[in-house]
C-alpha cells in the first residue's frame, strides 16, 4: 500500500515496479508456451516468475476457463508402429507442420521402443526388447521416465493394447512441483473364458495389468465384460479409447467402459454394458473419442466407381471413390443414466471423392478431430489421408500423404492414436519407488 | 419516460482523488469497483467524498470513463462493447497503462483488469527478448553463460 502510493506520486513507472501477482496476470494470457519460453530470456526476474511450476498451472487454469478458446494447439495422428532408431528420421503429416520437423522423434529414449499409447501430449512406449519395461515421454520437452518393470513379461503382439490415463495436473504445495494422478493398463494377450458347463454366460473377463502412480506399483485386475444378447462371438483385435476419463474397451462383441481411477484388485466392478450397433464390424473400423463423445465408425464400402457424373457451377465431379460409414455416438457427457441401455446414436454416411483420383486400396485405419465430431479422416494403406467433413460437404478431400512411422520407412498405420500439444507440455509424471 | 429513469433511480456519489480531484459519477458506476462497494457499505454519510486516496485524478477519470461505458446498459451488443475496449486501450501509453493496472487492481475492478492485462500480454506476444526488453526498457541482467543455461534447460519446440 505504502509502495502503490508512492508509485502513484511518481510521474511515471516501468512494468518493473509492477507487483509480481500482477506481472503474473499478464504473463497467463500469453498464448502458448513459446511465447512464455521467449519471456523468460527478457530478464532474471521473468525467468524466476515463469519458471516456478505453479506458474504452469495458474498458465492452464487461465487457458481452461477462456470462454472463447484460443486456437487449439497442434495435433496429428500417428502410427503405432513407431518406433525410434538411430537412422535419419523424415516425418511427414498432413494436420501440422511442427510434426514434420527432424526434431520430432523419439530417439531422445536411448532405448528400442515401440509406441503403445498417447494421452493428450504425453506417449507410452514399451521396450522392444524387454518387453516388460514402460516409458512415458513428451515428444516436445524431450523428457522421459522409466515405470517398475511389469510383473509379468508377457510378450507385446499385435492384439495387446494399453492406455494412459492421467489426472488434471496441480501444483503440489509440499514437493513445489506439478504433479498428477495416472493409471497404465495393459491388456497384453485377451482371451475369452469359455464356461465349463457350456451354458450361456454372458460375461467375459479381461485380464488388466494396471499401474497406480499413487503407490507406484502394478496390480492384476480381472475385468469383467458383459456381451449384448443375441450376438455372435467372433475373433478380433481388442479396441479401446479414453474418454471423459474413462476407459472404454471392445473386444469382439464385448464391450464395456470403467473408471480407471476406481479399479481394484479385490472388487472386479462390472462394466456398464451397452449395446454397440455395430460391435461386430469394427474390424473395419474403429473406437473413437472427440470432445467427451464415444464415437465407433464402422467401413461399409469403399469402392472405385467412376460412372457417375454430376455439375455444380462451372465444376464438373464426377463420383470417384464412394466410402460407405457407418457412424455411432454415445455422448458421455452430463449425467450418466446408465439405466438407459441404448444410448448410441446411428447415422449412415456416404462421402464421395472427387475426380481423377488414383484408386485407393483399402482403408487402414478411421480417426476423428479432437474437437469436430464432423471431421473424419480415412488412411489408406498408402497412408493417404482422406478428410470426410460429415457436418458440411459430402465430398472427401485429399489432404496428402501421411508419414510418422519414425523408422525411415513407410509404416503401415494398422493402429494408430492421436497426439494433441497442449497450451502448456504436459511434464512426464514423477516416479517415486515405494520403499 | 427516459428522464425520470436516470434522475430518481441512482443516486450520485463523489470519488476524490489523492491530488484532490473530485468526480461525480451514478452509484451504479462507481459500483463496479469492489473496493468502493465495500467502502459504501461501511459509510455513514453517502454524500461525503469518498477518498480514492492513491489514485490521481487523471488516471481516475480515465477508470471512470471505463465503468461508465460497463456500466450502461444500452443497446451496445458485446461487439460494440470489445471494439470500444480494444480502442480505450489502444489510445493509452505505456505509462498510464501501468497506472491503469495498479489502479484496477487496487480498486478492484476485474473486467479493467482483464483488458489491461490482455493489453500488455499481447504487446509482449510475437517479440524477441530484445525487443521486449526495448519495447518495455527493462535491463538485460544475463550473463551469457546464463542465457545459454536457460537454452539448455528448455529444449522445446520442434522448430527452431
Amino acid at each position: 500500500m505504502e509502495n502503490l502510493s508512492l508509485l502513484f506520486k511518481k510521474k511515471s513507472t516501468s512494468i518493473e515496479d509492477l507487483a509480481d501477482e500482477l506481472l503474473i496476470e499478464i504473463f497467463v494470457r500469453l498464448p502458448c508456451c513459446e511465447t512464455i519460453i521467449t519471456a523468460k530470456f527478457v530478464s532474471k526476474r521473468w525467468l524466476s516468475l515463469l519458471s516456478n511450476p505453479k506458474f504452469a498451472i495458474d498458465f492452464l487454469n487461465h487457458k481452461k476457463n477462456l470462454p472463447f478458446p484460443l486456437k487449439k494447439p497442434p495435433w496429428t495422428i500417428l502410427s503405432m508402429q513407431l518406433i525410434n532408431s538411430e537412422g535419419k528420421v523424415r516425418t511427414n503429416s498432413p494436420f501440422h507442420k511442427v510434426f514434420n520437423s527432424p526434431k520430432f522423434s523419439l530417439t531422445f529414449i536411448p532405448f528400442q521402443v515401440k509406441l503403445a499409447a498417447t494421452f493428450k501430449d504425453l506417449i507410452l512406449c514399451i521396450d522392444s526388447n524387454s518387453n516388460d519395461q514402460y516409458y512415458i515421454c513428451n515428444p516436445l520437452t524431450k523428457q522421459w521416465v522409466a515405470l517398475p518393470p511389469t510383473p509379468a513379461r508377457v510378450s507385446w503382439t499385435d492384439t495387446s493394447w494399453a492406455c494412459l490415463v492421467c489426472e488434471d495436473p496441480f501444483y503440489n504445495v509440499i514437493e513445489r512441483r506439478v504433479d498428477y494422478k495416472f493409471r497404465v493398463i495393459v491388456v497384453v494377450r485377451p482371451t475369452m473364458v469359455i464356461p465349463k458347463n457350456g451354458a450361456y454366460d454372458p460375461s467375459f473377463t479381461l485380464n488388466l495389468m494396471v499401474f497406480c502412480s499413487e503407490n507406484c506399483s502394478w496390480i492384476d485386475i480381472d475385468l469383467r465384460l458383459m456381451r449384448p444378447p443375441n450376438s455372435r462371438s467372433r475373433i478380433a483385435p481388442l479396441k479401446g479409447v479414453v474418454c471423459k476419463g474413462m476407459v472404454c474397451v471392445l473386444y469382439s462383441v464385448y464391450f464395456g467402459l470403467f473408471d480407471p481411477f476406481n479399479v481394484t484388485p479385490t472388487s472386479s466392478r462390472v462394466v456398464e454394458a451397452r449395446t454397440l450397433p455395430t460391435c461386430n464390424s469394427l474390424r473395419r473400423g474403429n473406437l473413437l473419442e472427440c470432445g467427451g463423445r464415444l464415437i465407433s465408425i464402422y467401413l461399409a464400402k469403399f469402392a472405385m466407381n467412376p460412372t457417375e457424373v454430376y455439375y455444380k457451377g462451372s465444376s464438373v465431379y464426377v463420383k470417384g471413390d464412394r466410402l460407405v460409414m457407418t457412424y455411432n455416438e454415445l455422448d458421455l457427457n452430463g449425467n450418466n443414466n446408465s439405466n438407459n441401455e441404448v444410448c448410441w446414436k446411428t447415422y449412415n454416411v456416404t462421402s464421395f471423392n472427387q475426380a481423377r483420383s488414383p484408386r485407393q486400396s483399402g482403408i487402414r485405419t478411421i480417426h476423428i478431430h479432437p474437437t469436430n465430431n464432423r471431421m473424419i479422416y480415412v488412411l489408406t494403406a498408402e497412408n493417404k489421408v482422406f478428410l470426410s467433413n460429415i457436418g458440411s460437404s459430402h465430398r472427401l478431400k485429399n489432404l496428402g500423404q501421411i508419414r510418422l512411422g519414425l523408422q525411415g520407412r513407410f509404416e503401415q498405420f494398422y493402429s494408430s492414436t492421436r497426439l494433441e500439444l497442449q497450451y502448456w507440455p504436459t511434464p512426464v509424471p514423477w516416479i517415486n519407488p515405494v520403499q | 419516460m427516459a428522464s425520470t429513469s436516470t434522475s430518481t433511480l441512482s443516486r450520485k456519489l463523489i470519488l476524490k482523488s489523492s491530488d484532490g480531484e473530485k468526480f461525480e459519477v451514478d452509484e451504479n458506476v462507481a459500483m463496479q469497483s469492489q473496493t468502493i462497494k465495500h467502502m459504501i457499505e461501511d459509510l455513514d454519510d453517502i454524500n461525503s467524498p469518498i477518498p480514492v486516496s492513491i489514485v490521481t485524478g487523471t488516471i481516475l477519470s480515465k477508470v471512470i470513463e471505463y465503468c461508465k461505458k460497463h456500466a450502461t446498459e444500452d443497446s451496445d451488443s458485446d461487439e460494440q462493447l470489445k471494439q470500444w475496449d480494444k480502442e480505450y486501450a489502444n489510445n493509452m501509453d505505456l505509462n498510464t497503462l501501468y497506472y491503469l493496472l495498479l489502479a484496477a487492481n487496487y480498486m478492484e475492478i476485474k473486467g479493467l483488469l482483464e483488458l489491461i492485462t490482455q493489453c500488455v500480454a499481447d504487446m509482449i506476444k510475437g517479440k524477441s527478448p530484445e525487443e521486449i526488453r526495448a519495447h518495455f526498457n527493462i535491463k538485460n541482467d544475463f550473463t551469457p553463460q546464463e542465457e545459454a543455461n536457460i537454452r539448455n534447460e528448455n529444449p522445446w519446440a520442434f522448430e527452431n
